[in-house]
């Protein structure tokens, strides 16, 4: 008997098994119906999200344009709210978006952290990750594929047929190959249908990108490779079914749940953020330690602007100084939120690097990190999307307080703008960085996540080997 | 019975899969313990900044009223004393934030109170915790009570008789044991031994090492009964299944499946479904509305600078009421939004304390966070407790603006303090829940296994 046609038989057998299964079959269905269900729900999310965006961002601008007469200052003040959109990817992935501020306040004098967290709304108190696509495939999958297929091999030497295959002149180390073939159909089966629905409903919610839904796919797909090799590399290295499923169930834990959370927790420890009084104290003794074209300064200021404008007297000046004064504010507190803000991003960045060391324990940190990065919703992304807030409102200020120095003249703050104005204060535009920038960042993960199926190629073939040794 | 829990115990310690598994639990518990201590330390130094603040401001303030008093203040900056006075309403150190984090990385320690905050703007110094790191979730000893030790605690007794069973051993080791009773508590006790006692001594290292704060015994206490109460109620679970016809491998399976539906799919359902049925106003919304009421009730900017709205004490005085009462109609405008939110959330909080008690390790783990004061119910209680005493504070300055609007020592010292809530919650509802799962599933289990003993 040829080889082939042993190993044909053996992966129908497989193939029957798992079929007559009724417990490993519920599970499938569940685990299916439960990913379309996340499907669903990251849908309504998302789709919520975006008619909320839409209508706050209408009824926003309709507020500012409708304010009436008043100062510039005052509008400064009241400013404006930039809010985060989600794109059509984010429904794959809703990566950190639960965990960080969707709107930020865009006023005078402040630059504000976001706000609204989904988090800080949640009424329950076990946080084991989001309910979506990727939850799903990223976490509940692997074990799935693993209770499923820690018997392949296992089985095999528990039944005594791993010896009569050998006895029937078959190459052993391409047993496990086939068997991974098997259990591959299986995965397939298990993955296509949440695969189909996640891809579908992206398509529906927006114009999506296509090449990071494509790619999205892709990375998933080497993922399941990944997750069945390692399946039968184990039920190969094991006595029986019960030893691989507990080791399997015991690395899936390590891997998904305490390697991540460890990671994090390190960082935490190794790179702390700063905390939000004493963040908000030291920029508050950096703005009032520096310069003060109100108070401390002011006569130096006046001076200066008048020799500027080549007048002796402030009454002489073709602008108000007031608006000026607090342009001269706006521009000193903003190299003070740089270098704050530019300290907490490096602070995040540390925090990053160390939270990716993990990735050489556990395969599922670089393929989140590519999966968020793809879907939009990475750590990078939201301080894209503050950055651009910031940048924002540093325009809509300058734009007021210039407007105030050029038409206030002698009425000063008591100087009312209108309508005309506001309606040249632009809206909040932000979209996500283009997919080359964020595949860029994420570059050192794909490497790795690269790096681990090939172990698992390798592994795969080591194990086949050792099989073929051991099974006597 | 001692001599056969003695044998029992070095067997297991023998064994590879339990030396793996303390091996295991350790590590965890050891990075548990470091992530504690980092975040109780911060939870601590949150804190004292934040009253440090709040005693700086009111120094600082205290010298200008007795400046006033000396009458060394000009008149026109003594009217702005009131739109001065700072109080920090400041939550207290949750006791075992270094055991449960709960959301105790998230929410705010502290607020800024004064004659200008609002209800809705009271915490405008969210944790600047990053979220990339938030995302990937937290590991305390809860994490590792909650999720990794019922894990461990299957790997330790899928096959406690199954594998007996299997290998045809069950009747010779009965015959060498005599009941099966004594032979399963023989087997049961170090095992549970090698899970919780690793757990309960990391829980005394950070008591004996960690900082004394009001109610921390008790909470541990709480904590460890509830700790042990679902250890118990997921080892009934084990028994229950081994006293099955199943296989090692099967029960393995069924242990295993049961954990992943009860530990992991269930609360992320649950999470996920109580928004769905109890949807709250958008947050986006709500901004947008009191954004709406803002540029509604005001028209002029001194609303944020009396200081230099006029130069004349009458004319700051009238900008401060002016400002005050802004502030009233804005507030005014704003609350029926927030009501309906805070109402969306105590009916999802509902919902979500309701399906709990289906969901045993998603129950043991909010009644650990509220016991710990890390949970819900206590963030909820500083937030209501520091918009009440905003709501005393702003009419006790409200009624020094209607007198005279100046602030003397006497006022200043008769303005309400604030007073951290005092936690209610008990885990005694949950210790029981839990207790009867335990007896439940070990009833059951001795029954099946009583049959076994007379087949």
């Amino acid at each position: 008997m040829s080889t082939a046609s042993i190993f044909a038989p053996v992966a129908a057998k497989d193939w029957l098994e798992f079929r007559r299964d009724r417990r490993l079959l519920l599970m499938a269905v569940l685990v299916t119906l439960l990913a379309l269900a996340a499907v669903a729900t990251a849908w309504v999310r998302v789709s919520a999200h975006e008619a909320d965006r839409r209508t706050v961002a209408a009824q926003d601008r309709q507020t500012w344009d409708g304010q009436g007469a008043r100062n510039p200052h005052s509008a400064a003040h009241f400013g404006f709210w930039a809010m985060r959109p989600l794109g059509p990817m984010a429904l794959l992935d809703p990566g950190i978006t639960p965990h960080a501020g969707a709107m930020v306040w865009m006023e005078a004098h402040n630059r504000n952290p976001a706000q609204a967290r989904p988090v800080d709304d949640l009424a329950t108190g076990l946080d084991l990750g989001s309910f979506s696509a990727a939850w799903v495939l990223q976490l509940l999958m692997p074990l799935l594929i693993f209770i499923i297929g820690a018997g392949l091999v296992a089985r095999e030497r528990e039944a005594g047929t791993l010896r009569l295959m050998l006895a029937s002149g078959a190459d052993l180390p391409r047993l496990l190959p086939a068997k991974a073939g098997g259990l591959g159909r299986i995965a397939l089966l298990l993955a296509v249908p949440p695969l189909a629905a996640a891809a579908v409903a992206v398509i529906l919610a927006g114009v999506p990108d296509l090449a990071a839904l494509g790619l999205w796919l892709m990375v998933h797909g080497l993922w399941f490779a990944l997750l069945v090799m390692a399946t039968v590399i184990v039920s190969a290295l094991c006595r029986t079914a019960a030893q691989a499923r507990l080791l399997l169930v015991g690395l899936w834990l390590v891997a998904a749940l305490l390697v991540p959370r460890a990671a994090a927790g390190l960082a935490g420890v190794l790179a702390p953020a700063p905390d939000p009084v004493a963040f908000a104290q030291g920029i508050e003794a950096q703005m009032k330690s520096g310069h003060d074209a109100f108070g401390k300064d002011a006569k130096a200021f006046e001076a200066a602007v008048m020799a500027r404008y080549k007048v002796s007297r402030l009454e002489d000046l073709p602008v108000n100084i007031d608006g000026l004064r607090l342009e001269a504010a706006e521009a000193h507190g903003n190299a003070v939120f740089d270098r704050a803000w530019g300290d907490l991003a490096a602070t995040y960045d540390r925090q990053r690097q160390i939270m990716r060391l993990a990735g050489l324990v556990s395969p599922l940190v670089p393929l989140q990190n590519v999966s968020m990065a793809l879907a939009g919703t990475d750590g990078g992304q939201q301080l894209d999307f503050q950055a651009g807030a910031e940048a924002h409102r540093r325009r809509i200020i300058s734009a007021l307080n210039m407007d105030m120095a050029n038409k206030a003249g002698a009425a000063g703050f008591d100087y009312k703008a209108g309508s005309a104005l506001w309606r040249t204060i632009p809206d909040f535009a932000w979209q996500p960085q283009p997919l080359t920038q964020r595949l860029a960042a994420v570059g050192a993960d794909l490497a790795l996540l690269a790096l681990w199926v090939l172990l698992a190629f390798a592994g795969l073939r080591w194990a086949g080997r050792r099989l073929a040794a051991h099974a006597v | 019975m001692l001599q056969l829990t003695a044998i029992e115990t070095r067997q297991l310690l023998a064994s590879r899969p339990a030396q793996a598994a303390l091996l295991v639990l350790c590590l965890m518990l050891a990075i548990a313990i470091a992530n504690g201590r980092s975040l109780l330390a911060g939870q601590i130094a949150s804190r004292a900044a934040a009253a440090a603040e709040a005693g700086e401001a009111r120094a600082k303030l205290t010298e200008q009223v007795k400046a006033h008093v000396a009458g060394a203040l000009p008149a026109d900056e003594a009217v702005l004393l009131p739109v001065r006075v700072r109080d920090g309403a400041v939550s207290a150190v949750p006791p075992l934030a270094d055991v449960v984090a709960g959301r105790a990385a998230t929410d705010p320690a502290a607020a800024s109170i004064s004659l200008r905050s609002r209800a809705d703007t009271l915490f405008r110094r969210p944790s600047l915790e990053n979220p990339e790191r938030l995302a990937r979730g937290s590991l305390d000893l809860a994490f590792v009570a909650i999720v990794v030790a019922p894990l461990l605690l299957i790997a330790l007794g899928h096959g406690l008789f199954t594998a007996d069973r299997d290998s045809g051993a069950a009747r010779l080791v009965l015959a060498q044991a005599g009941r099966l009773g004594p032979l399963l508590l023989a087997r049961s006790l170090p095992r549970l031994a090698l899970v919780a006692g690793p757990l309960l001594l990391a829980l005394a290292l950070l008591l004996a090492t960690g900082p004394d704060l009001p109610g921390r015994a008790a909470a541990a206490l709480d904590w460890a009964a509830l700790a042990l109460a679902l250890l118990a109620a997921w080892w009934g679970v084990v028994l229950w299944v081994n006293s099955r016809r199943v296989s090692a491998d099967g029960a393995a399976m069924a242990l295993v499946s049961l954990w992943a539906l009860f530990t992991l799919v269930l609360p992320v359902l649950v999470a996920a479904n109580v928004q769905l049925l109890h949807p709250a106003p958008s947050r986006l919304a709500e901004m947008a509305a009191v954004r709406a009421a803002e540029i509604a009730a005001s028209s002029e900017w001194e609303n944020d600078h009396p200081e230099v709205a006029a130069s004349e004490a009458e004319a700051r005085r009238a900008s401060v009421a002016r400002a005050a009462g802004v502030n009233a109609r804005v507030e005014a405008a704003v609350a029926p939004v927030a009501k309906r939110f805070a109402e969306a959330l105590a009916a999802q909080q509902q919902a979500s304390a309701a399906l709990a008690w289906a969901v045993p390790p998603l129950l043991a783990s909010q009644a650990m966070a509220d016991a710990g004061g890390t949970g819900l119910a206590g963030a909820i209680g500083f937030r209501s407790e520091a918009a009440a005493h905003l709501a005393r504070f702003k009419a006790a300055l409200g009624q020094v603006l209607v007198d005279d609007g100046l602030l003397t020592p006497q006022r200043l010292a008769a303005l309400p303090r604030f007073s951290t809530p005092a936690p209610t919650r008990s885990a005694t509802p949950a210790l029981l829940w839990l207790g009867l799962i335990a007896a439940l599933f070990t009833s059951l289990a001795a029954r099946n296994f009583a049959r076994v003993e007379l087949a």
